[in-house]
Parts: C-alpha cells; sequence; structure tokens
C-alpha cells in the first residue's frame, strides 16, 4: 500500500510540473486560468492520497474548500476576461 | 492487505492515470478550447475515482459524506466553470487551431459581409435586404449585429414591398421588445394584408405578452368580420377562456365553430372552451 500511494503522488507531483509548464507558458490569459484550475484539481486529488498515507480523516475539509474556491475563482475569471474585453473597446 | 484497500487501489490508480492524462494533454493539445475539454473530462472523472477510493479506505460515514459532497461539487461546477472561461475567451478572440473545422459565428459575420457587398451592388433587391436583416438579427453584438442596423434596412424595404418589410419590422421590434412600436406597426400589417391568419396571430401574441387581453379579443373580432375562418374562432375561443376576457364573445365563437365546422381536428379544444366559458356565464352548452 505505502510504495503503491507513494508512486501515485510521484505521478501527481510530475503532472502538476506538466501544469505549471503551461501555467507559466500561456500563450493567453484564459489558458492560465484553465492550468491554474486543474492543479487545484491535483492538489484535491494530493491531500486525498495524504490523508491515506498518513491515516488521518481532517485533511478532508481542506479538499472540500478548495473544490469551492476552485469554482470561484474560475467564474471570477471569466467575468473579469469580459469585462475587461467590454472596456478596451470603450 | 485487506480487501477494501485492494478495492482502493484499483480505483486510485487508473483514477491518478486520468489525472496524469489530463495534464499531458495541456501541455500536448494544440489550442485553448481542445485543452479546456481535456481538464474538464479527464481530471474531472479521476479526481472522482480517487476520492472514492479514499473513503472506501477508511470505511468512514462522515468522509463518505465529505469526499461525496466533493464529487458533487467538482462535477456540477466544472462544465460550469469551463463553460463561462471558454465563452469569454471566444469573445476575446482567442485563436483557434489551424485545423478547426468549424466556426458558425465567423462564418455568418462573413456570409453578412458579402451579403452587404452585394446589396451595395444591387440597391433594392428585396431577397437580399430580408437575408441582410436575418444576419444582423442572428449575430450577437461583439459580432457586428445591430437591431439598429437591421430596422434601417427594413425602412428601407418598407418603401420597396409595404407588407413584408412591416413584417420585417415587427419581428425585429418583437426581439428587441419595444411594445409600443410593435403595436402600432402590427396594426398596419393586418390592415395591410386584410387580417391574414399567421398576422392576426402573431399580433394576438404581442397583446397577451404585454397582458392586453381585452385588446386582443377586439382585434379578433374584427378579423371575424373580415374573414370568417375556423381558425379565427378558436382564436377567439382560447383568448376569452385563458384569459377570462369578453366570455360573451368566446361563447358565441365557440358555438359558431360547433355549428359550422363539426368535422374540424381542434374540435375537442373548442369543445372544452365552450363547456368552461359557458359555465361561468350560467348558461346552457
Amino acid at each position: 500500500m505505502q510504495i503503491i500511494l507513494t508512486v501515485v503522488l510521484v505521478l501527481l507531483a510530475i503532472s502538476i510540473l506538466f501544469v505549471l509548464y503551461r501555467f507559466i507558458k500561456g500563450p493567453t490569459l484564459p489558458d492560465r486560468v484553465t492550468a491554474f484550475d486543474l492543479i487545484t484539481t491535483i492538489i484535491i486529488a494530493i491531500i486525498a492520497v495524504f490523508s491515506i498515507l498518513w491515516d488521518s480523516t481532517h485533511f478532508i475539509d481542506v479538499a472540500l474548500v478548495l473544490s469551492l474556491i476552485a469554482f470561484l475563482g474560475a467564474m471570477s475569471f471569466a467575468f473579469y476576461l469580459t469585462k475587461r474585453r467590454n472596456d478596451a473597446d470603450k | 492487505m485487506p480487501i477494501n484497500d485492494i478495492i482502493s487501489v484499483i480505483l486510485i490508480l487508473p483514477g491518478v492515470i486520468l489525472i496524469g492524462l489530463a495534464s499531458v494533454g495541456i501541455i500536448r493539445l494544440p489550442d485553448f478550447y481542445l485543452r479546456m475539454s481535456a481538464i474538464t473530462k479527464a481530471a474531472t472523472l479521476g479526481l472522482a475515482m480517487v476520492l472514492i477510493g479514499l473513503s472506501l479506505h477508511f470505511d468512514d460515514l462522515e468522509l463518505s459524506v465529505k469526499s461525496l459532497i466533493i464529487i458533487s461539487l467538482v462535477m456540477l461546477t466544472a462544465p460550469v466553470g469551463a463553460h463561462a472561461i471558454s465563452r469569454a475567451a471566444y469573445k476575446q478572440g482567442v485563436e483557434f487551431w489551424e485545423g478547426a473545422v468549424i466556426d458558425e459565428l465567423k462564418q455568418l459575420q462573413k456570409q453578412m459581409i458579402t451579403l452587404e457587398k452585394q446589396l451595395k451592388e444591387s440597391p433594392g433587391d428585396a431577397e437580399l435586404m430580408s437575408q441582410v436583416i436575418n444576419a444582423l438579427m442572428k449575430l450577437p453584438e461583439e459580432q457586428g449585429g445591430s437591431l439598429r442596423k437591421a430596422e434601417k434596412w427594413a425602412l428601407e424595404l418598407v418603401k420597396i414591398n409595404e407588407l413584408i418589410g412591416r413584417r420585417r419590422l415587427a419581428e425585429i421590434y418583437l426581439v428587441g421588445q419595444r411594445w409600443k412600436k410593435l403595436e402600432q406597426e402590427q396594426a398596419i400589417i393586418c390592415e395591410l394584408s386584410n387580417f391574414e391568419t399567421d398576422d392576426v396571430q402573431q399580433y394576438v401574441k404581442a397583446l397577451v405578452e404585454q397582458k392586453k387581453y381585452q385588446k386582443a379579443s377586439g382585434v379578433i373580432e374584427k378579423a371575424l368580420a373580415v374573414r370568417n375562418i375556423p381558425q379565427m374562432l378558436y382564436l377567439g375561443a382560447k383568448v376569452s377562456f385563458r384569459y377570462g376576457v369578453n366570455a360573451p364573445f368566446g361563447l358565441e365563437c365557440a358555438r359558431k365553430f360547433m355549428a359550422k365546422h363539426a368535422e374540424h381536428p381542434l374540435l375537442p379544444e373548442v369543445q372544452k372552451y365552450g363547456h368552461a366559458l359557458a359555465r361561468t356565464l350560467h348558461e346552457k352548452w
């Protein structure tokens, strides 16, 4: 179990690195927003795996809050993107 | 290793692989919209599998409920957020991949530009004008659609072919919700087309939308004086029944319908309306 979970953590860490590459490279702002969204999803998965490794159920609350904040962040970024375009028109 | 651990590992491993695939997708796929689809599908399913694996491992009710809440939240919010961001990106003009096959909005825009060019070359073509008005009404404002422009063209069209032009004008006012102008226009249309069934139906619909039921009933009465056809009688009975106005007129319509058009497919409905109207007036049906 321990070994498998460690492998899983390594896999998740590598995928965060992949997503970070897109986050840094862009090329557009929506790309960065979606990359950030995926990072949050991966962090929730990491929290889940860590709670099994450390045999503790307290971290799941953090994951719950994080999933809510990810959605709020995505929506506010979408709002900001449309707003910014309209302002540029004026 | 206990059995529930085995099952949770069987769930967690594919889930993590799905998340990994999503992250490979986000660096490999060629444009923003494709990347978007990669992360919303693969990552959501992967996360759900990891969380189910977690709750199987602990076998704890509180934790299972919490992870179920997370799963349902993610499954509800991921598509909504993805849609919002894609929409914002499209409006901002984020480029499509060159292999993308279809961009309907852009096609419509191009079509409108060519139509306008053609119209400049041959002014006074009623068919072309009609198409330009259609395109202007369909396009969103960011892509060059404009009700004002459409109205201008429709006013031009009125000079060439009054009836068709005014019908288009009424459509534009309906979309723009300019009720006063719509009412004026529709009154003129009904006069012009001598109360054609479709025009009367549109007029009554617009009046009902504004809650002017009395006037709607009056229009039908006027139309009946010109055209005594079953649709009009049906409409009269329906408006009286649905909105509770002018019940004697509705009842009369229903009776006439029954007497003259006993074979008509709308008969059962008219019968229902007539029955209810007769009951409110305390008359025999």
